[in-house]
């Protein structure tokens, strides 16, 4: 009984069957992967930011939920508010599950709907400005984490 | 003097290696040395990155090496698998950009769309062979996360040397 189960779904894997990619995933892939790339790994040697492992940490600081909206891939990619919130949610959960604070609320389509209005113009900078916020949150996360 | 000198030293590592060697040694080992040169690259080598990953059992037609090709769709540059390449891997000598532009494709096969990346191939000059421009919901340059006019190899290890294009599925819209 658990052969044949074995077999119909080796069987079912090998078939013709090609798989519709995930309407969130398909987003990801035509407005983001480009650069961001499959895995998120982005390329910082050409100012790709990383979004595997380290997107979430932007949630943890002042204005960086902001932030993740406003910079310019989000803020002016082709999606729609709908659309966009669903693939940034789905990006965090993705890309940066373990990074993400624990009162985590997902963006909600009203909130990007407003965030987006204003995009940031020094993207750069603002950057800089919350790497370096980031940089000293985790200092004091290890510092207390460092006592018994 | 020197002559003298010159003379016997000459003379010493010609017995030497008329002694050590056989008449027809060296014509023996550079054979087998050119036979290797020739067999080396026939070796199946592991060339990481150089193949893109690709969904299996995509219902086919046409030739990948032709500019009509359904997967083409979008495409504006030289065809890989024309370069010594093929329609997903990079010809020996580049190396593939990882950061690419991504369109989708109708397959007239199944008729469903199909999503495609248009990684370069970058590190040597432009191949030159199979030019192919099509452009179908290609971008202007202001639009860029959707233009084919730009050098995609300039985002690659191997910089902005530009060789030739593949045209790689890795999803299909619902």
């Amino acid at each position: 009984m658990h052969l044949r189960c074995i077999f119909a779904i080796v069987a079912f894997m090998l078939s013709g069957w090609v798989y519709a990619t995930e309407p969130v995933q398909f987003d990801y892939m035509m407005n983001c992967q480009g650069c961001h790339l499959p895995n998120g790994e982005g390329f910082p040697a050409r100012n790709v930011p990383k979004v595997k492992d380290h997107m979430g940490k932007f949630l943890s600081v002042d204005d960086g939920r902001e932030f993740l909206i406003r910079v310019p891939g989000s803020a002016q990619s082709d999606l729609n508010d709908e659309r966009l919130t669903a693939v940034i949610n789905w990006m965090l959960a993705t890309f940066s599950a373990n990074e993400l604070p624990p009162n985590f609320q997902p963006y909600t389509v009203a909130e990007v709907s407003r965030l987006r209005q204003n995009p940031l113009i020094d993207v750069k900078g603002a950057r800089e400005i919350l790497m370096s916020r980031i940089e000293k949150t985790e200092q004091r996360k290890q510092r207390t984490g460092d006592q018994p | 003097m020197l002559h003298n000198w010159l003379d016997k030293f000459t003379e010493n590592s010609t017995r030497n290696r008329a002694r050590l060697s056989s008449r027809r040694g060296f014509l023996q080992k550079f054979g087998f040395f050119l036979l290797g040169v020739g067999v080396y690259p026939l070796m199946p080598v592991f060339r990481n990155g150089a193949f893109a990953e690709e969904a299996i059992n995509i219902p086919e037609s046409g030739d990948p090496n032709d500019c009509n090709y359904w997967r083409h769709c979008a495409i504006d540059g030289f065809l890989c698998g024309c370069c010594g390449g093929s329609v997903t891997s990079c010809p020996p000598g580049t190396v593939v950009s990882d950061i690419t532009w991504i369109g989708t494709c109708r397959n007239p096969e199944d008729g469903r769309d199909y999503v495609i990346s248009y990684n370069d191939c970058c590190g040597k000059s432009g191949c030159g062979s199979c030019g192919c421009q099509r452009d179908e919901g290609d971008t202007p340059i202001y639009r860029p996360q959707n233009s084919n006019n730009l050098n995609w190899c300039s985002g690659s290890q191997a910089d902005v040397p530009y060789h030739c294009s593949l045209s790689v599925v890795i999803g299909v819209k619902e």
